[in-house]
């Protein structure tokens, strides 16, 4: 039974006495009174044991339940909810405890703890990732991470030849009050291009990433505008600094993820500077006007529940510019790093028996899109030299941890690499270096065709047709047209129905030969779901 | 008041019904086209990026430069 606050709370703050229960605090969230009408955008801090765990607001995060509003626990805090913790409550900028209590989450009576590998208390960031937040950082972290990110940023301007920046949370933290925000947890920087032309802000960022890399930088890129750099630390622990691309196309200014309005050359150029933790930075021309453009008017109100809302359209269009190979790519880390990626079976496929019975013995495979490595491992058993590859890091870390176990219970080990058909340059690369190698090269498919957007399918093809020239054959098997609108095993999934007759047109396309067809039901059952499934062998040489 | 009203929009729908259709096919087109269009900056960047890095060590036929270079694409996902 959780506990609850024994006398009459105001909640949300300002919606006065037409409560029909006081707020209390459950497995399934928080449960707030009065009618989901009077939600606002109040943010509230909860806290466990006087940590701040997570801020809301009950007009974004809220939904009506009974006479009352639900504030449903995010998945990645959700699934760490299992013991007993001092839960409070409270409005973030001042006012009335709402809550405050102890309470158990799940069925064990320990203390819970939200902290990572080395006991480091953590929180939900605004990007909804349990984090090491600012706010329990000391002092010294924090300047470690602040000149971690200068260090970064000198190189983008005296070595890139760019114009550098403070952006984002690091900028309103400097102009606020010269620290970084409490609920924050990494800083970030931008630079502004000369370029006004997708293409030439696209050689523009990809010469960045080269230069740092031959600095001996760690680069990592997320967009075709905007990359990680990760920075070891003092401490052995490493900080990501986020380097965005800022630019104007045509009357608008745009900064990556997906910030677009109006704003002048002259709000951003000829920089001034600001101070964070100590730390000198290059800064907008009109910090005021910056920080307008890219939280709203009310930017100087400290919102630790703030979302970027971006219009549909200007996502549409920045991941349209920069993030084409990146499609459905945030479904799938969302996906192997939840709770559903326990319910992928750990045994074989049917289908790797049914390509186990057609190639040589102990011929060279690779896996496209491999997931949890299920199958890579079962062929790895068979007798195959298998590759696993997966476009998605949360997966491929997943498969990678599954092999070292196996490496350990003596079991032959997979390699997991990182291959994305939506990249030209890596199915060329991979795929010359594939067909470099001698002897037959098979490719293993099973469920890929669904999995991508129909724009990557071409890269697909290119990849196999290449893998395939000396004599290996491609292994398909995807869900056909007929799945559309049937219910799923995991729920709603990024799919894509393909027709079977479309799918061999494209590999003839290609000059690729379908030499085995099968289509029908019981080929791939899950839980309830049986779905009509395309299996495929297609030779590519003539 | 009705039958007017229903007038009206029969009308509309006689008229303006087949051209609105039209316009309509045309935007979803159009935003077929742009997509694919801005698609095209970061793909064509890619093809230039292996050309660039292949180009130059295939000629010489150092192939262990191109072994280099290839690797060094192929990390990025």
């Amino acid at each position: 039974m959780p506990a609850r606050r024994s006398s009459s709370p105001c909640w949300p703050p300002g919606s006065g006495s037409d409560l029909t229960h006081p707020t209390y605090v459950d497995d399934r969230g928080i449960h707030a009174p009065g009618p989901a009408e009077v939600a606002d955008n109040e943010p509230i801090d909860i806290l466990f044991g006087g940590n701040r765990v997570w801020s809301f607001t009950t007009g974004h995060d809220g939904r009506a339940e009974g006479s009352g509003m639900l504030v449903a626990w995010p998945a990645p805090l959700k699934e760490r909810l299992d013991g007993v913790a001092q839960v409070t409550v409270v409005p973030h900028n001042g006012g009335d405890t709402l809550f405050v209590g102890s309470v158990r989450f799940g069925s064990s009576d320990k203390e819970l703890e939200l902290v990572d590998d080395v006991g480091h208390p953590l929180s939900l960031d605004k990007g909804g990732r349990l984090q090491r937040t600012f706010d329990r950082m000391d002092e010294a972290a924090r300047l470690e991470l602040v000149e971690a990110a200068r260090r970064v940023l000198d190189d983008l301007t005296q070595k890139c030849g760019l114009d550098a920046y403070l952006a984002y949370g690091g900028l309103l933290g400097a102009v606020r009050d010269g620290k970084m925000i409490g609920h924050d947890s990494d800083a970030d920087v931008a630079w502004i291009s000369r370029h006004t032309h997708p293409f030439d802000i696209v050689r523009e960022a990809r010469a960045a990433e080269r230069t740092l890399r031959g600095l001996g930088w760690s680069v990592v890129r997320m967009s075709a505008a905007n990359f990680k750099v990760w920075v070891p630390l003092p401490t052995g622990k490493r900080a990501g600094v986020d380097v965005f691309g800022s630019f104007h196309i045509g009357d608008h200014f745009h900064i990556t993820g997906s910030l677009r309005g109006v704003l002048p050359r002259e709000a951003v150029l000829p920089f001034g500077t600001v101070t964070l933790e100590g730390v000198e930075f290059p800064a907008p021309a009109d910090v005021e006007a910056f920080l307008a453009y890219t939280y709203g008017p009310s930017w100087r109100v400290p919102d630790p529940a703030f979302h970027f809302e971006h219009p549909p359209e200007n996502t549409r269009m920045m991941s349209q510019w920069w993030r084409g190979t990146r499609t459905r790519l945030a479904h799938w880390q969302a996906f192997y790093t939840s709770g559903d990626v326990k319910r992928v079976p750990s045994g074989p496929s049917l289908f790797a028996s049914w390509v186990a019975g057609r190639i040589e013995p102990g011929s060279r495979v690779v896996e496209l899109g491999s997931g949890t490595g299920r199958d890579a491992y079962w062929l790895a058993d068979e007798g195959f030299a298998v590759i696993g590859s997966d476009y998605c890091g949360a997966a491929r870390k997943l498969a990678r941890a599954g092999s070292a176990r196996r490496r350990k219970q003596g079991k032959r080990s997979v390699q997991f690499k990182g291959i994305n058909m939506e990249s030209q340059y890596n199915v060329l690369t991979n795929g010359a270096r594939l067909a470099h190698e001698p002897g037959p090269k098979h490719v293993y498919a099973r469920l890929l065709v669904d999995a991508l957007a129909r724009p990557a399918r071409p890269g697909l093809w290119r990849f196999c047709s290449m893998a395939g020239r000396s004599g290996g054959h491609t292994f398909l098997e995807f869900r056909t047209a007929a799945n559309r609108g049937r219910p799923t095993f995991f729920g709603p999934h990024a799919r894509t129905y393909a027709d079977p007759d479309e799918i061999a047109a494209e590999i003839a396309s290609y000059g690729g030969r379908v030499i085995d067809r099968v289509e029908g039901t019981d080929l791939a059952p899950l839980g309830k779901e049986n779905p009509v499934i395309c299996r495929m062998e297609v030779s590519w040489t003539r | 008041m009705r039958p007017i009203k229903e007038t009206a929009r029969n009308m509309l729908d006689r008229f303006a019904g087949p051209r609105l259709a039209e316009l309509e096919r045309q935007v979803a087109d159009l935003q077929v086209a742009a997509e694919e269009s801005r698609r095209l900056n970061e793909r064509l960047s890619d093809v230039l990026d292996v050309v660039v890095e292949l180009l130059v060590p295939a000629v010489d036929r150092d192939d262990e430069r191109l072994r280099e270079a290839l690797g060094r694409l192929g990390k990025t996902v």
